[in-house]
């Protein structure tokens, strides 16, 4: 059957799985029912959340991008230092085995 | 002690293949029991874990969590829905719905027979599709609006004879004219849109218009809907959607389209 590839179509955003998983659906009465956000807490929290760190950009609180394990950036240099000085390293080794 | 946790409701298979998705908690199995005509999807989980305060708490708070279960309650459900010779009728639960124990869920079953073939006869056949429609040149879709809108043409005739001091006054009540029609299109059209659609399906529902935050795209979202298709249909339907989006692109808008989902949106009547 043709229908049998899942949303072949076009991407699914993960939007369509939270509006339906979280707000859609039959609930029957169990014996128990996680209280789980709704999409809208879901998106003021993702708004807060954006919110805060565009605020604290803007108040010259970036500690986390001069921080190499946070900053993506710093990460790459600070990895490609200590391989160039592992590299060097390696060299003075097989110097001396030599 | 464990529990049962539920994530959907199907028409009874004779599939013995097994799931190959992992449970809710990311470890179990996912299983069947067969009740009359019914049979429930589930695993099992630990009660002492899914009653406690710290997943209360990250089920509200937590929002990797929430897109992790929310991820794993969606693949289990479409995982049930293919059968060996296509799909299987499905009623999806909502998410965090949890049995003590098999007796729990087998009397519920019971009690909720009726109802649930009901459903189950409704969506027999069918699919759900969903439709998105986003701006994505509000700039070309303003044009359109203005050069359809006599009013603010001649209001903008107008504007360029007056002093500068009258012209600014004018033009901020211009853009609050030009805001207002473009929203009022905007209506109009999804409307239009959905009707049209929805000739073309056995139901249709128009769910919430999601914000940015929730779409990841910069995108304003105007359409979000929901049609259930009977399958024999969903070719010409996907054809309407393809020479709908052909249309909107001179518009400046975009319709995006998935499914076929588990009926989420036509099964809910009569939730709590």
């Amino acid at each position: 059957m043709a229908e049998q590839m899942m949303h072949a179509t076009q991407a699914t955003n993960l939007a369509d799985i939270l509006e339906r998983v979280l707000d859609k659906g039959i609930v029957i009465a169990g014996d128990i029912q996680i209280r789980i956000a709704d999409i809208e807490l879901l998106t003021i929290k993702i708004r807060l959340l954006i919110a805060s760190v565009d605020k604290a950009m803007e108040m010259g609180i970036n500690w986390w991008q001069q921080d190499p394990y946070l900053s993506d950036g710093k990460k790459a240099k600070a990895v490609e230092d200590e391989t160039k000085e592992l590299k060097k390293r390696i060299k003075r080794l097989e110097a001396k085995v030599k | 002690m464990d529990g049962l946790y539920l994530y959907c409701i199907r028409e009874k298979t004779e599939d013995v293949s097994g799931f190959h998705t992992r449970g809710i908690d990311g470890k179990r199995e996912i299983f069947t029991i067969i009740h009359r005509e019914l049979e429930a999807v589930i695993s099992r989980v630990s009660l002492l874990k899914f009653t406690s305060e710290e997943i209360q708490k990250k089920a509200v708070e937590d929002l990797n969590w929430i897109k992790e279960k929310a991820v794993i309650h969606e693949d289990v459900i479409e995982e049930a829905m293919r059968g060996a010779d296509g799909l299987v009728n499905v009623i999806p639960m909502r998410f965090g719905i949890i049995f003590k124990d098999k007796a729990g869920l087998k009397e519920t079953l019971d009690r909720d027979y009726a109802k649930m073939r009901r459903l189950l006869n409704k969506i027999r056949g069918k699919q759900e599709w969903s439709v998105k429609i986003y701006l994505m040149d509000s700039e070309r879709f303003e044009l359109m609006v203005k050069e359809k809108n006599e009013d603010i043409r001649l209001k903008e005739q107008e504007m360029a004879s007056m002093p500068e001091g009258m012209a600014y006054f004018m033009e901020e009540e211009l853009k609050e004219t030009v805001c207002n029609e473009v929203n009022k299109e905007l209506d109009v059209m999804s409307d239009n849109l959905f009707g049209k659609l929805g000739e073309e399906a056995a139901e249709s529902v128009k769910t919430k218009i999601l914000d940015r935050e929730m779409t990841g795209k910069t995108e304003r979202m105007v359409l979000n809907a929901a049609f259930l298709v009977h399958a024999d249909k969903v070719d010409s339907f996907k054809k309407a959607l393809e020479d709908i989006d052909e249309d909107l692109k001179a518009k400046g808008l975009h319709l995006e389209y998935s499914g076929p989902w588990p009926p989420f949106n036509f099964t809910n009547g009569g939730k709590s």
